[in-house]
């Protein structure tokens, strides 16, 4: 194991012993990443705060069900990951009214969750392309890093699957890097049908 | 039928092969027009994605994470913000306790004058050395303010300057002492904010358990009573400081942190 997750199993170990200042130092080593995830899986600043909060709610209430036998923030993606699921499934299928217009000035930090944040608009647009599973084996693998086992486990699918999904990810991430604006490539559409 | 498996053609393009098994991969895979062209998405792809930088969250949607998670759980004690891998913008409480210090300014212990980071220290620091720059969440004294502080046991070249010089006033403005110690020009600017940040030993802060890097600074300097002090650095990483002060009031030891990650950054003696 590595320090870091040597450091969450003691963080965990700790809380669960009821030092809430343990939790607190969790959330506070991982609520970017956890954000970041969230952020690229649903490409909604608003909607990844939300899948953020839940996913620590979850953590709070069921950091006793973690077992340990990976390191603790696979386990926590792979909360994250089902939560951004979840709650791309519940927006799909109970699409919110948009708000009335109001005079309040436009929010500039909202126009564009990525241009709010300086991240680069043409990686986000092109990953925003890429269809959900590939979006999320890309995301964890290519852009946080992670090793293909864990992502493995945090996305509950065989190995095979993941090395497949991510040199998928990338070949159609890649062709939308090429084609934007706009992503006509037929493989994408192919992909997303 | 593929002549290479996917595999492999990530593995060159993640550069995870031998040099020698990469050449000979890559030769063989320019005189396959579908080979290459994988490889060079999964390289578009990889330089895209490696890269990329990492969203972060803002202080008030990390605040409010918390404020909602709390009243989400009915817990009695809102959950707070710690320093595991704080945002660097983040100004945490030991922030605005060391800024809040800095409010009395005085030259008792002119800290930059000891602190070294193995490179020549700055010569004669003084208080105009940091003109443009200012104190996190605090103001600065005005030189009229400085009038009304204590001045027993002021290093008098110091105190001339902290009162007299135009840069006293430029730094009377909400803002963040921009210093930093990664090359030898900003560590001497980050000496030199230490010396105008000089701290009379009535006026010293002492940290507490929320204070980032605390253990490390209970060890090293170590000693009682121990004392606490942070600036934001140009590399937007704040720095806090552990020191304890000698009999007659002078420096004893100090030492310097990354917040984030605790690493040293500056150290005394």
């Amino acid at each position: 194991m590595t320090d870091r997750a040597d450091q969450d199993a003691a963080l965990v170990e700790r809380y669960l012993q009821g030092e809430m200042a343990a939790f607190e130092e969790l959330m506070a080593a991982h609520e970017d990443r956890v954000f970041g995830v969230c952020l690229r899986m649903l490409r909604d600043r608003e909607a990844a705060l939300d899948a953020t909060q839940e996913t620590f709610i979850t953590v709070f209430r069921k950091a006793d069900r973690f077992a340990g036998r990976s390191a603790f923030s696979t386990w926590l993606y792979r909360v994250a990951v089902n939560t951004c699921y979840d709650q791309a499934r519940r927006t799909r299928r109970h699409p919110t009214d948009p708000l009335p217009e109001s005079n309040d000035p436009a929010d500039a930090s909202a126009e564009d969750p990525f241009i709010a944040v300086e991240l680069r608009p043409d990686l986000e647009a092109a990953l925003a392309a890429l269809p959900g599973e590939f979006r999320s084996a890309v995301v964890l693998a290519d852009v946080q890093g992670l090793a293909l086992q864990t992502v493995s486990e945090i996305l509950d699918v065989p190995i095979g699957t993941v090395k497949s999904r991510v040199f998928r990810g990338r070949r159609l991430l890649a062709t939308a890097l090429g084609n934007l604006p706009g992503t006509s490539d037929p493989h994408i559409r192919e992909a997303n049908a | 039928m593929r002549r290479y498996d996917p595999d492999t053609i990530a593995a060159l393009a993640e550069g995870r092969l031998d040099p020698e098994r990469a050449r000979e991969l890559e030769r063989a895979i320019a005189a396959d027009p579908i080979a290459a062209a994988e490889l060079a998405d999964h390289r578009l792809a990889l330089a895209a994605t490696k890269g990329a930088p990492s969203p972060m969250l803002s202080v008030d949607e990390r605040a409010g994470l918390r404020s909602a998670i709390s009243s989400a759980l009915g817990l009695e004690a809102p959950l707070r913000t710690t320093t595991g891998r704080a945002p660097r913008r983040v100004p945490w409480a030991a922030v605005t306790v060391a800024a809040l210090s800095l409010v009395a300014l005085v030259a008792a212990v002119p800290l930059a004058n000891l602190l070294s980071t193995g490179e020549d220290a700055a010569a004669a620091p003084t208080f105009g050395a940091i003109e443009g720059y200012s104190t996190t969440d605090a103001t600065l004294p005005s030189p009229s303010d400085t009038a009304a502080l204590p001045t027993d046991g002021l290093d008098a070249p110091a105190a001339a300057d902290f009162a007299g010089t135009e840069a006293a006033t430029t730094t009377t403005t909400k803002d963040t002492i921009r210093v930093a110690a990664a090359d030898p020009e900003e560590r001497s600017l980050l000496l030199e904010a230490f010396d105008a940040a000089s701290i009379p030993p009535d006026r010293a802060v002492e940290p507490d358990d929320d204070t980032p890097c605390v253990a490390l600074g209970r060890e090293d300097p170590g000693g009682t009573p121990l004392y606490t002090i942070s600036f934001t650095a140009k590399d937007d990483a704040t720095i806090v400081v552990f020191y304890t002060l000698a009999e007659d009031g002078s420096l004893g030891t100090a030492i310097g942190y990354d917040a984030i990650d605790c690493s040293v950054r500056v150290s005394y003696p």
